[in-house]
Parts: structure tokens; C-alpha cells; sequence
């Protein structure tokens, strides 16, 4: 029997009452999933030395750390031959020129496959669900080191098959995070700065404090910063002259509120595509070797001469500035781990790794790489020449790193980021 | 004696089973792609975490799933002036005007084809979908370029003397995103909108317009309220996967004060807050659940209404 058209199971008003009882219900419901819930912490550690059960050690400068090489996982034999391929190599978009990886087919006859990620913690997601699918792990920064060796996804090199180890700067051979490079070799090695249209802002150095240029409000709408946990609440840090890798709550909540007016002042926009956006921002927190290929993306009518970089550490012995040096890393389970090792030494022999500079824009820190002749040569404008590092930028005392943080401080930076953000 | 389904053609005789079976492919289907899927995000937001890499553990067994995650999740949505609260609110809102615009813009151009077209309608139908053509990401795209401070919105409306100086458009304005929603599923609205008008039978307007009623009239009292069922699915076809769009947002603002739900969904994803990703999928979830109830019922409705 067909129901009357006015016998209606739910009209209007019905639906209208329940929906609005279901939206007071929420609160109600989160009430009950209190009661059901567990108060336990998920995760947690001190500042310093080990953490807890998992052994993960964060580095500091006055805690080096020697990353243990254990029977489970150890590096490989010598004297072995280099595998067919194909070169599984992991790592940000476009970070190793074609040419260069085309030069290495043609000496190891064996073909490269390139997957890409595009954040940190992609990377360490990936790496966790199929680390072992990829031979080589290119663009690791340091403060992923630790969690990555301690929690057993990278494996020891064996220097043997790196003889171009050798030409890294000695100051970089052995660093803090990865005492006698047990684990990783530096790529590329850049700071932390303010890119801006010279022709549009005045020179944020002459300021008593360069990072102010970020909450300058007569560049609202047309500054930008970098995305990313670290990067972001690094300005704010930064802009207080605090540490860059504290787990304070206090000083965190500080730069929180900062990030926050800031947000609502200026409208921040935030991206690591500077050299895709040129001509829509007057001021941006840029990486050196993102700076140095502006050349290559200029819109119509503007020319590299309008661009300027500034690392407020150099001009700024009271300020902190922040650089670092992106790794290698081999997966461990890698199924062509000579073939990796071989990659690592290709890259760092200087005809490859200034041929890929040229490029790539992020500097390799060799000793053979000459500063002046990157300018000379054109390949550096000179008016950006102080998007190059020298070996003793790493021992100045205001040069900073972003380290490793406990993983329950790496959640907290992680929430603000996303408070800050909104999520965009 | 057996329970027997219908006979088909010529009197064969065919199991109570065999007509339901049809069914199966598409269950496991449901099953496999949605139920499942939909377990494991149940499954994160109330799991564990990996105490050195944070990445999510999921936990499958219910009695010892945790909640206080997702209870913290809940209790920031109704904290004032919290982004999750924002979110929220900035995402009803653009899709509240989006789909309206979508509407607003799609009925007369479906009403057009449906009504006016002629034996150029099917002409007219592919030239207006044609943007399906083209992946939703590249069109984003060439509106950025279009919407630069030099670019071509700028140049035509100082042309025509709109504006002194060139607008920012792509600097966070929320109405630079429900322009960038509405554009990007238009397409969308008009589809079902010119399957209902093209069902409504050119004598049942006659009738009305034999019987007196003006081209207004005709139009409120007949075609639009016939109307309605396209409405309400172009309605739902637009607005639900709006709900969950980030690019948008991202790519012609890409500021705080117009992140939307996806924009913490696909955020959280991407760094260690992978289980606030699942819940606010969970609460998302939840939210459209009723208006799709109620589009569903609309629709029982209406075809109870044909049948008697």
C-alpha cells in the first residue's frame, strides 16, 4: 500500500529537530569518549642524551653523537662489484641535475629511477613503509638522522667505495649528528635567510634586527615564509634570538603568539617555490641555493639585478642565522647498496658536483669548489654572491643548525605549526 | 518447494538468489574500496603512535582503541577561535556560496540547453563541460596566472576603468577561493540539472501557459519545482567533494584565513599529526552524513510520489 503523500516518516521539522539535537550532541558525545579514553602519553623524552626505551639520541652541540653500528645492520663488505640497477634514488624533486645522473649511467651502465618526496616527513613515512625499495636516500637533513638510524631504516656506509669522501670540508667529515659520518655524507650545504626585491625593500641588514623585515607590516601582503615546522616557527625564534630547537614550552607559546599576530598583520603566504613566484612577493624567507637559480625563472621585464639575499648571522655577530647541509643516506635493505655507495662518491668528485651546482643551485661542500670562480663564471650573479658559504661559516659562533627534537616536543612544534598555518 | 524470483522471458525459472547476486560485484566493490578503507582510518584515529617516528600504528581490535585524541580534536572544534573551528566555519561558508553561485550560473545555462538549444543541444552540452576535459589541477593553475597583479583580471577591469590599481587576488581573499570553487565545479552542477529539464514535458508549461499562467509564473510554479530533484542532486554533487577540497584554497590563497577542512586533513597527513587527519575525516564524515540522509530521503520521496 502506498503511503499518503501527507504521511510522511520524516518531514522538515523532523529533520531540521534532529539535526540541530545531533549538533548539541556532539559536545555530549566527546564527554563520553572521555570517559573511555586512555590518558597515557604516546610519546615523550628528555631534551638531551637518550630517550627513553628507544635509544634515539638528539645531538647538540655539546652531546655529539656517534650513532652505533650493530651486527643486525651491518655496512657492506668490501671489494664487491657494483650491482646492474636500476639506481633507485629517493628524494626532493629535480634535487640532481639529469645531466649528471645520465652521466652516471653512462659510466655504471646501470639505469636510475627517481621517486620524489615532498616534505621531511614524507620522506621518514615513506622510508618506514618501503625504506627498502629505495638504494639511496638523497636530501636527508640532520635533524632526521637520528630517528632514522636509531629506529633502524638506514644503513652504515662503508667508505671504502667513497674514496671523494675525502674532498667534503674536514669540518663537515665528522659531524655532531653522525660522529665520523657512520651513517650519512653531506650533499649540499646552504643558510637560512631573506630574499627581496632590492629595487622594492630597503637592505633588511641595516636593521637592528634583519628578522623584524618579516612582520614588517609595509610588506604585508608580500611576504612570504618558508612552510614546515621547523622553518616557520624558525623565524619567530629566530626574530627573539632564542634557540632553534627548544622544547621550552614557554618560549615556544612566545613565538607561537608571534607567528600568530603575525599571520593576522601580514598575511603571510607559505612555499618553498620562491624561484616560481618571482614578482608576486617583495620579501621572502629563503633557503641560499633557492636564491642563487632566480636567474633561471624571471618573469618579463625584471632582471636578477632586482633580487638581493641577506644572512642577518654574517652582519650580525648578536643574531643567530641558521644553516645546514642536506645528506645521503642509504636505506638499509637497499637492493643495490654499491651501486648506492658508488652514486655518493660520484657526486662528490668535483667535475660532477660543480656540474650539478649549475644547476641545482645548493652548494656542495667540497674543497675544490671555489667561491670566486662560481661568480666569475657567471653560474653565481655577483650580486648574490653571499648566497655561498665558506668552510669557516660553520664554526661561527651565531651559525646555528636545526637539530633533532624528542619526538613529543617534534608533536608540539608539528601543532603549531598547523595553528599558525591553518593548514595551507 | 524453492523460494522462486521472477520468471524471466519465455517462463525460465531462475533461484530467489539469482536476480540479488547482481548485487554482489558491486558489495564487494563497496566493501573492498569504502568499508575497509573506512576501517583503517577508524583504525588511526583511534590508534597508537610510533614513539620515535610519531607515524600512526593502526589498532583494529575496538576495545582497545583510545579516544582522548580524537576527544582533544573535538573539544578545540568547539573552542572559539581555534583553527579547527575556523576551518570549519570558513568551510561551510565558501561551500555554502560556491554551490549557491553553481546554481545560480549552472540552471540557466542547463535550463537553456534543456529548453532552447534546439538540435544544437548536444553541441551546446559538450562545449559546456568541456573544461572536464581538462584536469581539475591545470585549470587552478591557469587562473593563477590569470588572476597575477599583471595579469589578465586585472588588465581587463582597469581596461574598463573597475579599478585604479591592480587587485591582489591571489593574496588570501576568500572570495578568490569561492570563485576558484565555483569555476572548478560548475561543470558539475549542470549535468543533472539539464537531465531533470529535459525531462519535464514541454506540454505540462503548455498546460500552464493555456491555463494562464505568465513565463514567471510557469517557471516558479512548474519547472522549478519539477526542477528539484536535479537541483538537490546538482546541489550534492557539487558541494560534496568541495567539502573535502584543499587545492583550491592552496593554490589562489594559501594564507590562514582561508584554510579550509581539507587544507588540516591533507596537512595533517603530511607531518606527524597523522591522526588528527583520520579524525577530522571522521567528524567531516559525520557532518555530511546528514544533509546526504536527507538527499536521499528527498529522493525516496519523490520517486514514491511518481510511483503512486
Amino acid at each position: 500500500m502506498v503511503q499518503h503523500p501527507k504521511r510522511r516518516a520524516l518531514t522538515r521539522r523532523d529533520f531540521l529537530q534532529r539535526a540541530t539535537a545531533a549538533g548539541i550532541a556532539l559536545p555530549s558525545l566527546a564527554a563520553i569518549l572521555a570517559a573511555c579514553g586512555s590518558n597515557e602519553p604516546t610519546a615523550g623524552g628528555g631534551e638531551t642524551g637518550a630517550t627513553g626505551a628507544t635509544g634515539l639520541q638528539l645531538a647538540r652541540p655539546d652531546n655529539p653523537v656517534t650513532i652505533p653500528v650493530t651486527d643486525d645492520n651491518p655496512a657492506i663488505a668490501d671489494g664487491l662489484d657494483p650491482e646492474s640497477g636500476p639506481l633507485q634514488i629517493f628524494g626532493y624533486n629535480d634535487y640532481i641535475w639529469k645531466k649528471v645522473l645520465n652521466q652516471f649511467t653512462e659510466q655504471y651502465g646501470a639505469d636510475i629511477e627517481y621517486t620524489v618526496f615532498d616534505t621531511p616527513e614524507e620522506m621518514v613515512s615513506k622510508m618506514q613503509s618501503q625504506g627498502s625499495d629505495f638504494d639511496i636516500v638523497v636530501s636527508v637533513t640532520p635533524e632526521n638522522v637520528g630517528k632514522l638510524a636509531f629506529g633502524g631504516l638506514i644503513q652504515p656506509l662503508n667508505k671504502s667505495y667513497i674514496p671523494n669522501f675525502d674532498n667534503v670540508w674536514p669540518t663537515l667529515q665528522s659531524p655532531l649528528y653522525d660522529v665520523d659520518s657512520s651513517y650519512t655524507v653531506p650533499y649540499t650545504v646552504y643558510t637560512t635567510g631573506i630574499g627581496y626585491r632590492n629595487d622594492l625593500v630597503d637592505d633588511p641588514s641595516q636593521l637592528d634586527n634583519p628578522y623584524d623585515i618579516f612582520w614588517d607590516k609595509r610588506f604585508a601582503g608580500q611576504t612570504h615564509l618558508l612552510n614546515g615546522a621547523r622553518d616557520t616557527i624558525a623565524a619567530a625564534l629566530l626574530r627573539m634570538n632564542a634557540d632553534v630547537n627548544t622544547a621550552e614550552s614557554a618560549v615556544l607559546d612566545q613565538a607561537k603568539q608571534m607567528l600568530l599576530e603575525g599571520v593576522d598583520s601580514m598575511n603571510w603566504k607559505f612555499d618553498h617555490v620562491d624561484y616560481n613566484e618571482l614578482g608576486s612577493f617583495e620579501v621572502h624567507m629563503t633557503w641560499s641555493g633557492q636564491v642563487s637559480y632566480y636567474q633561471y625563472y624571471l618573469p618579463k621585464g625584471q632582471k636578477i639585478t632586482q633580487y638581493s639575499y641577506a644572512w642577518p648571522a654574517a652582519t650580525h655577530p648578536d643574531l643567530q642565522g641558521i644553516l645546514t647541509n642536506d645528506v645521503f643516506a642509504i636505506p638499509k635493505g637497499a637492493k643495490n647498496p654499491v651501486l648506492a655507495h658508488a652514486m655518493i662518491d660520484f657526486l662528490l668528485e668535483p667535475d660532477h658536483a660543480i656540474t650539478n651546482y649549475s644547476y641545482e643551485g645548493f652548494q656542495p661542500p667540497i674543497v675544490q669548489f671555489d667561491n670566486d670562480k662560481a661568480v666569475s663564471d657567471g653560474i653565481v650573479p655577483k650580486n648574490l654572491a653571499n648566497t655561498l658559504l665558506t668552510e669557516d661559516d660553520f664554526n661561527l659562533p651565531n651559525a646555528v643548525r636545526e637539530l633533532e627534537l624528542a619526538p613529543a616536543t617534534n608533536q608540539l612544534w608539528q601543532q603549531i605549526y598547523q595553528e599558525v598555518t591553518g593548514g595551507v | 518447494m524453492p523460494e522462486v524470483a521472477d520468471s524471466g522471458p519465455r517462463g525460465a525459472w531462475f533461484p530467489g538468489w539469482f536476480w540479488p547476486s547482481f548485487a554482489g560485484p558491486a558489495a564487494i566493490w563497496l566493501i573492498l574500496l569504502f568499508v575497509v578503507p573506512f576501517y583503517v582510518i577508524v583504525a588511526i584515529a583511534f590508534g597508537d603512535l610510533d614513539p620515535i617516528f610519531l607515524t600512526p600504528t593502526p589498532v583494529y581490535d575496538p576495545l582497545k582503541w583510545d579516544f582522548v585524541p580524537f576527544r582533544d580534536l573535538v573539544s578545540q572544534i568547539f573552542s572559539s577561535g581555534s583553527i579547527y573551528q575556523n576551518a570549519f566555519v570558513h568551510t561551510l561558508v565558501f561551500v555554502a556560496v560556491a554551490s549557491l553561485l553553481c546554481l545560480l550560473i549552472g540552471y540557466p545555462v542547463a535550463y537553456f540547453i534543456a529548453r532552447y538549444a534546439g538540435r544544437y543541444r548536444t553541441l551546446f552540452l559538450v562545449l559546456f563541460i568541456a573544461p572536464f576535459w581538462i584536469s581539475y589541477m591545470m585549470r587552478m593553475l591557469a587562473w593563477i596566472n590569470l588572476l597575477q597583479p599583471s595579469g589578465y583580471v586585472n588588465r581587463i577591469l582597469a581596461a574598463i576603468g573597475l579599478i585604479d590599481e591592480p587587485i591582489a587576488w591571489l593574496s588570501g581573499k576568500p572570495l578568490t577561493v569561492i570563485l576558484g570553487l565555483t569555476y572548478g565545479y560548475v561543470p558539475y552542477m549542470i549535468l543533472p540539472l539539464f537531465a531533470t529539464l529535459d525531462r519535464i514535458p514541454a506540454s505540462t508549461i503548455e498546460a500552464g501557459r493555456d491555463l494562464g499562467a505568465g513565463a514567471i509564473e510557469s517557471f516558479r510554479r512548474i519547472t522549478l519545482p519539477l526542477s528539484r530533484q536535479g537541483i538537490l542532486a546538482g546541489l550534492v554533487i557539487v558541494a560534496l567533494p568541495m567539502f573535502g577540497d584543499y587545492f583550491t584554497t592552496t593554490l589562489l590563497a594559501g594564507t590562514r584565513n582561508t584554510a579550509m577542512i581539507g587544507n588540516l586533513i591533507q596537512t595533517s597527513i603530511q607531518s606527524s599529526l597523522v591522526q588528527t587527519g583520520a579524525s577530522l575525516v571522521l567528524i567531516l564524515l559525520g557532518l555530511l552524513i546528514v544533509p546526504m540522509l536527507y538527499y536521499l530521503r528527498a529522493t525516496q520521496r519523490a520517486q514514491e510520489l511518481l510511483g503512486a
